[in-house]
This record gives C-alpha cells, structure tokens and sequence, in this order.
C-alpha cells in the first residue's frame, strides 16, 4: 500500500490525475485519520501555516520549494484548497495523498470553499467532471471536505482557522463541542468559523460581512477571545492580501494567503508563516510560477483566459 | 502602405471584434442569472457559458448603468423653441432626440428601451462591417426584433452590413475614420446636429489610439448643438493588479491603446473637460456599487453566492463609467439653452 501511495504522490506531484477507483481508495483511508481528528487539532510547532491555495497547483508546488517539502516541513494549511485555479482535482488530491502518508506532518482544516455548494458554483465541480467525466470524484472529495477539522492551535498559543471569530463562540471548548460532520452550514458557529473576516471599522465587535455569510470581528473581539483562551495569535486566511500577509489588531491576528497572481489575475505576492519552535514567526513571502502562463498559453481552451469585461 | 503593417492592424481588429463575443456571452450569463431583464441577447450567442458572479455582478452593473443613462436622457424633459412659450402646442411634449452607440456589436438595448415605450427620433448604431453584418442578420430574420423596429420597410442595405427603419439604424464603418466615413452616412440618414444626442461607447475608444477617439470628441462637441456622452472603460493600468490585467488582455492578443492617455477618473473627466465640455464626471465599478438601493443589493445577492470580495473590489476599481455633456455657445435652431442644459443635468442625475 505505502508503495502504491508514493506512486501517486509521484503521479499527483507531475500534475496528473490518478484514477477514479485510487481516488475513491484514498478517500476511505483519508477518513479513518480525518474522522480522529479534533475540531481543533492540536499541532506542535515547528510548523509552517499556510492560506489559501485555489487549485493554483504549479504554485502549491512553488510554496513546497519555498517552504521545503513535506515531510520534512510540518504543514498546517488553513482551508481553500479548491476552486477558482485550474487544478482544483491535483491539488486537492496531492494534499489529501499527504496527509494519509504523512499524518503527523500535515495538518488540513477546512476553508469555505470545502462545501458542496460553493464548489459548484467556483470551479471545483466542473474540474471534476471534466477530468473524470463523472461527478464521483467530487462526491467522494465532498465526503472528505465534512471529515476536515475546523481549526488548529499550535502549542496552546496560536489559534489557526480559515475565517475567524463567531459571535456564538466566546471559548474554544465551544468548538470542539460542534458537529462537524456535515456540509456547511448558511449559518452558526461552524458557518462563521470558515466565513467571517477581521475589520478594523467593526467598531462595535460584530459588523455584517458583505460575503452574506459569517461576520466582521473587530479588535474589541478578538483581544478578549485571545485573552480568555490564554492564546498569543489568531492565524487566518481567507482573504486576498496583495502582500502575502497581513497583520491587524497590535498582531492578534494575521491573514496569511498563499495564492500567488490570485486567478492568474490579481498580480499579488503570496506568503507562508513559518513558526519555530520558540513560537518565533517568519513570513516568507514568494510570486507565481511561470507555469501557470506557459500553461494556459499551451491549452488555452481547457483552462481558460482569466475573465475581464471586455 | 506598408503590407505587412496592414496585415498586423487587421490581426488586431479581428481580437477586436471577437471582444464582442466575449461580452454578450457574460451579458446573457448574467441575463440566465436573473441580474438582467433582456430576451433578445441570446439571439446573439451560439454558445452559452456561466461566467463567474464577479463577472456576472461587473456586466450586470455596467448594462445597468449605462441603461440608465439612456432611460433619464429619452425621459428629461422638453426644451422649447425661440419664442414659443412652455406648454404652447406645437412644442409641447417630447424633444426629438437621437442616441449614437458608437461600436455598438452585439448591444440590445434599442430593443429593450422601445420595448419598454421609450423611443427616440433615430438610435443608430455603428460598428466593423463583419460586426454589423452578423447582427444585420439576426435582427432581419427575426421577429422578435422586426416586432419591435415595427417599420414595414425595414431594410438591408450595403450588401446586407446595414439596416435602415425609421427609428432605427445600424451603420458599418470603421470608428479610426470617424469624421470621413462615419459621419456621412449618419448624415446621409438623416442624422441631426441641432438635436439633444446621446453617445454611447461600451470598451470602445480605449481600443483605437487616443488621437483617434480624441478626434471623435472633438467633432462631437463642435458640431453637435447638444451632447451627452457615456462611456465605459478600463482604468489604473499601473498597479499590480492593473499591470497583470494588459499583462493577459496582451495574451490573449487583446491591446488597450487608449488606457494609458486616460488612465485615471480624472484624466476621464478631463478628455471632456480640456476640449471645452461644460461638465464630465467619471465614477469607478465600485462606486456604481455601493450606489445600488439596498432593495437591488438584496436581490442581486440571493441571485448567486458572491465570495469575490476582495478580487471583487479589486477588479472593480478598474472600470469607470464617464459621463459629460456639452450645449454649444450657438445652439441651432436657437432654443434655450439654459433649458437644454438642464435637461442634460437631468439626464446624468437620474
């Protein structure tokens, strides 16, 4: 089995699918780890955190180079593996294929876009069905998403999750109290842990997000939160930083965002955060590669132009 | 002429054209959508593809936008002859006016505006050969189209490239030879200089270079006695996100001459101003947003889940709509010009 599983790490890593039967086999064994795991997953540092990826695997493969590989680099990713680039299937499938030989190495917890709602709207689903000619591989890759952890905290200090803050959660014992097992819901605790988005105009703590789901938390939230739960750093992802990074509220919390020229169009560095065992942070900040144009000037009808009005 | 530079300004123009295809298959995504109210796009596309709901919410904001523009200017009120006093018979209703969408493709909205009731003396519409031939076709075959012209002698002209109605007119021509070729045959069907016009230019003039769309400026605020116009078009070609945006736009062989002549909202509102125009405003994408009623926010965001915030944002700040009107010193006939510029500022008040 381990053999078989190198060979599709390989076959994934070149950018290649593996088959429909692999990738259901995958996914059985990706659920007997991911069903363990705790809606806040304890991860010890070192540890290099990471935002949103988008498919834009040629960039994944960059952050790897950056970053170094894993398993000799512990990874935390925080969500959004999926749509938007255009190798949502390979690059899902290459993270998932390393967390089920590398369990202890990489942790994955789950972005917005792990929904099977959002994936059909934004790209994933498509993909899916393009590649393999079915919607199974999604199926069985939606199945996956509802088994995600919903959060992270490395040692005790850092409180890593894809959004942020919800106005029903003021604990973190409150997180690990909620069903997880389930697609996203349109709103909750759970809902808002994936969705909401820090703001320095929410003046009053709580604002309402312009995305229709989640909420905007202020700096009168977050501190508190950081406080009552004896934690340092909220460590997100989520939204687009142009710098890669982004450090809000005296450094409670930071956005991390880990796709370069975002849709092959927003022209933004990306960044990982590299967290050393003293809990000492390092940004490393990196831009796209340049695959992503030699590729799609190679097939520009199965990938497709980044869209504008024209 | 240099052959091989004919060849390469052919090659561009072709990219041009096929820009059009791109438009109206994002507009008839956003009609699918249920942003737009529009039942003759899809005539114009063979193909139908969802697009993403950025682009969706960024063609249903631009349609609408300009919609706008040309509904306030048919509905602003009348302007009265020398002498004749408000209200008098022979003046009162309606002024005559005339709306001129220059590089109009695959555009509906003389359609939608006289479906809904309002009409204008002429709406002419201009664009390539190759583009007014398509859509001379599909207006001519179809009745949903014929219905709504409504003139018996509707007819083909210029070996099937142009369609001359009574209140309608769909010109070929080439808007680099504006005042050479294209006014002609404006004039030659009956276009009016003494009459209120409305200009309309969607991603147009920042294909041709700058000296050209600058003369098509000019000539329309010298000659016309009353002008309005609206156009749309990209901005903030400089910063990353501007810079990656002619970055793809030039992979896909797609240039922007004119963007860098008027790169800004103010450099918008001075192409008019700087040429004598009595008033330009250029507002950006995101602007046009967040003046949506909160009723309209409502309903277009059930319509699709919108998690494009930042790139949203981003990508909004790119586009302006601007608008500026003009009332020469002389107007002819000589009505009240006092009265024709407040019926401009109606029209972009709305």
């Amino acid at each position: 089995m381990g053999s078989d599983l190198d060979r599709q790490i390989e076959t994934l890593l070149e950018c290649k699918i593996i088959t429909e039967a692999e990738v259901k086999e995958l996914c059985l064994k990706a659920r007997e780890i991911l069903v363990e795991e705790s809606n806040v997953q304890r991860v010890d540092a070192p540890v290099t955190v990471c935002g949103d990826i988008h498919g834009q695997f040629h960039d994944l493969k960059k952050l790897f180079e950056v970053g170094g590989e894993c398993p000799k680099t512990n990874y935390l990713f925080m969500g959004d593996f999926v749509d938007r680039g255009h190798h949502s299937v390979e690059t899902f499938l290459l993270l998932l294929a390393l967390k089920v030989r590398y369990p202890d190495r990489i942790t994955l917890i789950r972005g917005n876009h792990e929904s099977r709602q959002i994936t059909k709207v934004y790209g994933f689903y498509d993909e899916c069905f393009q590649k393999f000619g079915s919607a199974n591989v999604w199926r069985y890759c939606c199945e996956i998403f509802d088994y995600l952890s919903l959060s992270a905290i490395i040692d005790d200090r850092i409180f890593c999750v894809h959004g942020g803050l919800s106005p029903s959660i003021n604990t973190i014992d409150q997180i690990r109290t909620i069903d997880r097992m389930q697609e996203v819901p349109h709103n909750g605790a759970m809902c808002d842990l994936l969705w909401s988005d820090p703001d320095p105009d929410a003046c009053t703590g709580w604002g309402l997000s312009p995305r229709g789901a989640g909420f905007l938390f202020g700096e009168s939230v977050a501190k508190p939160f950081l406080h009552n739960n004896g934690l340092e750093l909220i460590a997100r992802a989520h939204q687009l930083v142009m710098e890669g990074y982004k450090l809000m509220f005296d450094d409670t919390v930071v956005t991390v965002w880990s796709a370069p020229n975002y849709c092959y169009r927003c022209g933004n560095v990306a960044a990982i955060l590299e967290i050393d065992s003293n809990l000492t942070k390092n940004y490393t900040i990196f831009t796209d590669s340049d695959r992503n144009s030699t590729n799609s000037r190679m097939n520009p009808q199965r990938e497709g132009p980044p869209d504008y009005f024209l | 002429m240099d052959p091989h530079m004919d060849d390469q300004r052919m090659g561009r123009d072709e990219v041009i054209k096929g820009t059009d295809d791109d438009a109206i298959i994002s507009k008839l995504s956003a009609v699918n959508l249920g942003y737009l109210d529009d039942p003759f796009v899809k005539h114009f596309v063979k193909r139908p593809s969802r697009r993403p709901p950025l682009i969706n919410r960024g063609s249903y904001l631009r349609t609408r936008s300009l919609d706008t523009f040309a509904e306030n200017f048919i509905r602003s009120g009348s302007v009265h002859s020398d002498g004749a006093k408000p209200g008098s018979s022979q003046t009162s209703g309606q002024t005559k006016k005339q709306i001129v969408s220059l590089g109009c493709g695959s555009d509906t909205r003389y359609f939608k505006l006289k479906t809904k009731g309002l009409t204008v003396h002429k709406y002419f519409e201009i664009d390539f050969q190759e583009s007014t031939a398509k859509k001379a076709v599909v207006i001519k075959k179809n009745k949903a189209f014929t219905d709504v012209i409504a003139d018996p002698d509707l007819k083909l002209g210029l070996g099937g490239t142009e369609l001359y109605a009574k209140d309608y007119c769909l010109l070929s021509g080439d808007l680099r030879e504006f005042t050479e070729v294209i006014v002609p045959k404006l004039m030659a069907q009956g276009f009016d200089t003494s009459l209120p016009t409305l200009f309309l230019s969607e991603c147009v003039l920042i294909y041709i270079q700058p000296r050209d769309s600058d003369r098509i400026v000019e000539w329309v605020g010298t000659n016309m006695s009353a002008s309005l116009f609206v156009l749309y078009e990209q901005i903030n070609p400089t910063d990353a996100f501007g810079a990656m945006m002619l970055r793809n736009l030039r992979a896909r062989r797609i240039e922007l001459p004119g963007i860098h002549a008027y790169p800004s909202l103010k450099s918008q509102e001075e192409r008019f101003t700087s040429r004598g125009w009595l008033a330009a405003k250029a507002i950006d994408m995101n602007n046009l947003h967040s003046s949506l009623t909160e009723g309209e926010m409502k309903r277009i965001s059930g319509l699709e889940i919108f998690d494009e915030v930042e790139e949203w944002q981003m990508l909004a700040s790119h586009y302006c709509v601007a608008w500026a009107y003009h009332v020469r010193e002389d107007p002819r006939p000589a009505w009240d010009r006092q009265q024709m510029i407040k019926l401009l500022t109606l029209a972009v008040s709305g």
